[in-house]
Order: C-alpha cells, then structure tokens, then sequence
C-alpha cells in the first residue's frame, strides 16, 4: 500500500479574502491525520509550506496577489514532485485553488503525461483582463491558466504552456449556474470532459467512471482536485464562496472521490477552499473530516 | 452633543455561512470604541444582544457568545486568525463602557 504524505499549502492569496490559510492546520486539529490512520490509511505528516495570506491589492486589479500566488504554486510544484518522485501520495491540504496549478506542475516533473480531475463547484474559466474576470480573482482562473490562457507566471510554471492539456483533463460536479455559453464552447472545442452538478448527483459513481475513463485513456497518471464548493452550500456551509441550491451533498462527492481514489493511476489529491472562520464550533470540520476518511480509507 | 451607544448583534443567522457573529468582539478588540473616544465622538458600549450565530438547517441553534462579557478559549483556527491579526488568543475583558 502506498503511503499518504500530508502537505499543508497555507494560503489565501489567490481568494477572494484570508480566511483559507488557515485550513490546514485546522483540518489537523479536526483529526484528519489521526482519522486517517484509525482507518487504516497510512498517512505521515510533512507539515505546512510557507503560504500566504490575502492581501488588498490595489496594482493588479485584473490578478490579484499574482506574485505569491506564483510563489505559492511553484512550492507546491516542488512538494508533490518530491513525493511522488518517491512513489507516495500527496494529500495536499489547501488552501484556495490556485494551488492546483502547481499539484499539477509537480506531478507533470515525473510523469508528463499526468492528468486532473476537477472535481468543483465551478469551472474557474476566469482569464485576467477578460470581462468575465473583473474581479481579479485568480482563484477563479485555475483552470484557464492550466490550459494555457492568462498569467505567463503561471501558463508557464511547469516550463513551457499549456501545462496540462486538454485531453487529459475532466470537470466534474460544477453548478451550471457558474458556467456560461462561452466557457461551455470553449471546453468543448478544446475537448475536455465536462460533467456539471446534476451528473454527479445523479449517479456519482458512474459520473466518476466517465471522468475516469477520459482522463486515463491519455494519463498514466492523474491527480483529483476537489473544492469543497462542489458541495451545495445548504449541506456544507464550510466553501469559502458560497454555493446555495446546486443539490450536491457532501455524500455525493464521497462516493466520486472513493471511486476516484480507488483507481490504479490515482496519485494524489488535492483539498481547496475550506475557510474554517466558517465554521466557529467545527461541526463542518467534522463532517467534512468524516467524508474525506470515508473516500480514502480503503 | 448627542453620546452614541454602540450595541453589538452577533447575528449571521441570516448570512451564507458562520463567521459574522465574531463582528461586534472583532470591532471591539480593533479598538474600535477606543478610537472613536480619541476622536472626540462621545460612545459607550451597551450589552452585546445574545443571538444564535448561521448553524445549518435542522442542526438547531447555536448558543452564542452574548451577555456576559467572560473571556473564553478560541478554538486553534480562530487562535491563528487572532495571532495573525495581532490579537489576544482570548476574547478581552472589556465591560462596553468607555
């Protein structure tokens, strides 16, 4: 059985406020390592990255925060490659999404063909600059970057762009209330597999299995992105954005995820967008502690 | 001049998620009554209403923090959040009035 390497990534730069940074740490204090092993998932703790905090960024309107969001990704970059590179499975505890791109980056250093399956309440289609995007906030462009379109600082991460292409990556579980005409044409003339929120609700499983079988028939490897906003917010108030009436529930994804995890070319995953100031007595803590042991213990 | 009262709601029962219900403390320990004071601004602090803070439908309410000013452990997250933002990890003492 390969063993888990816990990675703490700190860090809100890329959101939309601080309040993820300190997700880690509260994860650990919610039990995650120790539900883990209790569970029979041998799990080792390599403790949290530097990260950053969000910062009011009056100079970059249209990519906020766009250095230490760099920053952050390229240590995340060297973390997963170094335990990959060692034949272990980063659990990678973010954090807002931007942190993927460089999960992404690592797993790509030691297996080129890698995949991603996005497993998220949104498409995070955002491109600095466009008019979709006025926020500036990159948390909400990950997937654009990995494909090759916005900040060189990160198209460019793993040293050449597109990081990630196209056919080797699937969407899974987004509220199609977050995704325009637009962006669905743009992700299927590229062809990336895209399921939204009611294909997950509806048989998680078998939406698990597609994403599966589109990403493993070009990756010998993949990583799994899951954004806790994937969950509706009725059931899982703990997203640092809020995402009301999509009707997933945390059940859903569990049964995604173990599907996902239990998959040969699995090779890490990757937890995003927990704000823990959301959360003042950790109920949601718990829960969400409970599922993500549920969909890795074995 | 009119004096101000200040009263605090910690109230999120209405919001997207848990969180706002820290607002009035958070003001406060910013020094927000204290700075009003040096500007001049006559304020006193009155009760902080007790208002359950945003739990998820069908878990019941949440006793809140209200009422009695006793200081209280925060859990390790909001100990960060406190520790980054230069704060106590204990809610002060304050009484409300200036």
């Amino acid at each position: 059985m390969n063993e888990w390497v816990m990675i703490g990534v700190p860090t809100s730069a890329g959101a939309h406020h601080a309040g993820q940074e300190l997700a880690p740490d509260a994860l650990r204090a919610a039990g995650l390592g120790d539900r883990l092993a209790q569970a029979g998932v041998a799990v080792t703790d390599s403790g949290n990255l530097p990260g950053a905090v969000f910062a009011t960024d009056h100079v970059s309107p249209t990519a906020r925060n766009l250095a230490a969001v760099a920053r952050v990704a390229g240590e995340v970059a060297d973390a997963v490659a170094k335990v990959v590179s060692t034949g272990q499975i980063p659990l990678v505890l973010g954090g807002d999404c931007t942190i993927t791109i460089g999960a992404v980056a690592g797993l790509k250093r030691r297996h080129a063909d890698g995949g991603l399956i996005y497993v998220d309440g949104d498409a995070d289609l955002g491109v600095p600059g466009d008019g979709g995007s006025d926020s500036g906030i990159l948390d909400s462009m990950g997937i654009s970057h990995l494909l090759g379109r916005g900040a060189p600082e990160l198209t460019a991460l793993g040293g050449h762009a597109p990081l990630l292409e196209a056919s080797r990556l699937a969407i899974l579980g987004s509220d199609p209330r977050e995704t325009d005409d637009g962006g669905r044409a743009f992700l299927a003339d590229a062809g990336v597999s895209f399921q939204e929120a009611p294909a997950l609700i509806a048989d998680p499983a078998f939406a698990a299995q597609r994403a599966l079988a589109k990403v493993t028939s070009t990756s010998s490897r993949f990583i799994v992105h899951f954004d806790i906003d994937v969950v509706d917010s009725g059931d899982l108030p703990l997203g640092n954005f809020p995402h009301y009436g999509s009707g997933v529930l945390l059940d859903h994804a569990v049964a995604a995820l173990r599907v996902l995890r239990s998959h040969p070319s699995f090779a890490g995953l990757v937890v995003t967008e927990v704000n823990p100031t959301h959360d003042p007595i950790g109920s949601e803590l718990s829960r969400l502690v409970s599922g993500l042991t549920s969909a890795l213990a074995s | 001049m009119s004096e101000w009262v200040m009263i605090g709601v910690p109230a999120s029962a209405g919001a997207h998620h848990a969180g706002q219900e820290v607002a009035p403390e958070a003001l406060r320990a910013a020094g927000f009554a204290h700075r009003l004071y040096r500007a001049g601004i006559g304020v006193t602090d009155s009760a902080t209403f007790p208002v359950p803070c945003s739990p998820p439908d069908g878990d019941g309410a949440i006793p809140s923090v209200a009422g009695e000013r006793v200081p209280r452990l925060l859990p390790p997250w909001e100990a960060g959040y406190a520790l980054h933002y230069g704060r106590s990890n204990q809610q002060d003492g304050f009484d409300g009035n200036v």
